[in-house]
């Protein structure tokens, strides 16, 4: 799945930039949230694509979308992806800053986000070469003042918006629990292990199993993203239940009760494999059965990289960040959507074979099929999910602050910044490599 | 309004306050439990994978003998065979190796009238699970001068009987090679050969045939193993 993955946070992540690049006319806090998302694609994309030369090249791929660090420490491939890695979650943490509303009521806001992208990288990156990745993971205390804000956020517009039966407000807290999903969504799937508090054994596992760095600072990182992870869908499922009570159940409600469910038996499967998760430190690594290696592929491991970006697509038109209403635009985005559809297709497809002994031919006819429907419907699909395509500001002009940071953003200067970042990730990847001082 | 309040309007109001506070509070609860919860197994990893602990695996053995004893004829290629299913292995032990003992008529090594006969003796590879290729084996002897004759067959890979220091991860890594079941089990097969000598002469006894005394011994073993380092 990693090399789709790959192609798809590329494409999407190039598309974005490029459409907002277009859209001149739509708000600065649009354009920085577009670009935001771009680039947190194209740094995912990058680093899917680390791991998929890691994988193929090296056979290094280890359990639960692990890479085995015995097989890979100290290539450039797997430096480069840890560090590009390092740099979307930087971006994910501050995302919340920004979307729906610009907390940081201030001029300097976009030199914030800049100049926090580039401090954090300039002492991420030495941190994680001079430790050989010991401590990576640690970015994801990051996340804590985002998921603060977004959880603030989700609660308040759905208790207003309940209270005052103000339908308008429906799309704050959505937008607030998407971000959620996007950002934690697959920690979410893991939700009754960590309240059981099982996920350490997995670490251990981890560890042992792939040469995963056992530290403080890495452990401690996975298990406040575990934990934001498991404290948003409880926070959304709440939310939902009470919502869906009192005015009635919504799509969104009805995507957090899935991942809610997904997460309650994924709870009780790692429960049930617990000895053989154990064994490694017990007695020897056992395998886990096909039947764990297959839900686990179907839904944590498809919703990092198949449904996040899809669901960050969804931002992106349904809350007009990009001008969707342009007709230059419009074609663009039409390709985007019919080659993402696609692109998942034949990826759940392909899953599904992995373990039903369907006939090449057949799947082969199933995707002609899906082919088919999609450009048959691909003006209604459009039109669908750009159909009521508003933004926040025009959603909710009163919660806006009269003073809101309007300034002109340049995005030429966002471009350069990110792009540095790109390259100065590439090339001390490179050097580290070329010094062999890494992976010892 | 100042920038503080309107933050905490976009963020809080008087309704949302308690449940927002109250999903940071689980929050917190949960970070702190399986913070809590995870420092112990941090440290049991760190440790698991930073060092390779010593372990001595001492051995205890306890032999079953089985014997027969066969007459041949001069000349005569008999084969015996020993069922090891009547053997009773104790519960815990497994066995080891396989030393089978042929012992001539006249066993007192002095061949003083040269009448010594001329006896071999060779287990033959079959069914029987165990080291067929190791090389400690002897599956083959042969004398003639009143001696008996060690023929040897290693059953468990590896077993010396001695004990062992070995490094591994945990114990039951360290007993990993010593677990395997089935090793020993099935029928020894061996073949008896016999030349008889007679030496001319009117004082001489005369000697057509020989008896052969065959003894197996079947080693077993169970094991108990000590953390050195």
């Amino acid at each position: 799945m990693v090399p789709i993955a790959a192609v798809v946070d590329l494409v999407l992540g190039v598309a974005t930039l490029s459409i907002i690049g277009r859209s001149r006319e739509q708000s600065s806090t649009s354009r920085i949230t577009g670009c935001i998302l771009g680039w947190i694609l194209i740094f995912l994309g990058l680093s899917y694509l680390m791991t998929a030369v890691l994988e193929f090249r090296y056979g290094a791929q280890a359990e639960f979308s692990l890479l085995d660090h015995n097989k890979v420490s100290g290539t450039f491939a797997f430096t480069a992806t840890n560090l590009f890695l390092s740099s979307a979650i930087v971006l994910m943490a501050l995302l919340p800053f920004y979307f729906p509303f610009r907390i940081i009521k201030k001029e300097w806001d976009v030199w914030f986000l800049l100049g926090a992208s580039c401090i954090t990288a300039a002492v991420l990156t030495p941190l994680h070469l001079l430790t050989n990745f010991a401590h990576f993971n640690v970015e994801n205390f990051l996340h804590i003042p985002g998921y603060l804000i977004l959880v603030a956020l989700y609660l308040r517009f759905v208790i207003t918006e309940v209270r005052d039966e103000d339908t308008r407000l429906r799309k704050v807290s959505m937008v607030a629990g998407l971000l959620l999903i996007g950002i934690h969504g697959e920690t979410m799937t893991y939700w009754l292990s960590q309240v059981l508090s099982i996920n350490d054994y997995f670490f251990q596992r981890g560890a042992i199993n792939s040469g995963v760095a056992a530290t403080y600072a890495s452990w401690g990182g996975v298990n406040t993203r575990l934990t934001l992870g498991t404290g948003a869908i409880l926070v959304l499922c709440a939310g939902e239940v009470w919502r869906s009570y009192k005015l009635g159940i919504s799509s969104f409600g009805i995507l957090t009760f899935v991942i809610f469910v997904i997460g309650f038996i994924a709870g009780l499967a790692d429960y049930a494999v617990l000895d053989i998760v154990r064994s490694c430190y017990e007695t020897s690594c056992e395998s886990f059965p096909p039947a764990y290696s297959i839900w686990y592929d179907f839904t944590s491991e498809a919703l990092v990289y198949l449904y996040t970006p899809i669901l960050f697509m969804f931002m992106l038109l349904h809350y007009d960040i990009i001008d969707t209403k342009r007709e230059e635009n419009r074609w663009l985005i039409r390709i985007i959507v019919i080659l993402l559809l696609l692109i998942v297709s034949s990826t759940i497809l392909e899953l599904v074979q992995s373990f039903l002994p369907i006939p090449d031919m057949i799947s082969s006819a199933a995707l002609a099929i899906v082919v088919g429907i999609f450009i048959g419907w691909e003006e209604k699909i459009v039109s669908n999910l750009i159909e009521g395509s508003v933004s926040i500001q025009d959603t909710v002009p009163d919660f806006l602050d009269e003073g809101t940071n309007e300034a002109e953003f340049r995005m030429k200067v966002f471009n350069l910044v990110f792009g540095c970042i790109t390259a100065f990730i590439l090339v001390i990847s490179l050097l580290f490599t070329g010094l062999g001082v890494m992976g010892g | 309004m100042s920038d503080d309040t309107t933050l905490r309007n976009l963020l809080m109001t008087k309704e949302s306050r308690i449940p927002t506070l109250g999903a940071y509070s689980l929050t917190l609860l949960l970070l702190v439990v399986t913070f809590g919860d995870i420092l112990g197994d941090l440290r049991d990893t760190t440790e698991f994978t930073s060092n390779t602990p010593e372990w001595q695996i001492t051995f205890e053995t306890q032999n079953q003998s089985l014997q027969i004893v066969e007459t041949l004829q001069d000349d005569e290629t008999r084969n015996v065979v020993f069922d090891l299913s009547d053997i009773t292995v104790p519960d815990g032990y497994m066995i080891g190796q396989i030393d089978v003992i042929l012992l001539p008529e006249e066993l007192d090594g002095d061949d003083d009238w040269n009448q010594c006969d001329s006896i071999a003796g060779d287990i033959i590879e079959n069914d029987l699970t165990a080291q067929w290729d190791d090389a400690a084996n002897t599956l083959s002897g042969q004398d003639s001068s009143c001696l008996p004759i060690d023929l040897y067959l290693r059953a468990y890979p590896d077993f010396t009987g001695e004990d062992l220091i070995v490094s591994a991860k945990n114990e039951y890594q360290a007993l990993e090679p010593w677990s395997q079941a089935g090793w020993g089990e099935g029928d020894l097969s061996v073949d008896l050969e016999v030349d008889v000598n007679t030496p001319l002469g009117l004082t001489t006894p005369t000697d057509t045939d020989e008896e052969i005394t065959v003894e197996v011994t079947v080693t077993m073993f169970s094991i108990s193993i000590e953390r050195l380092t």
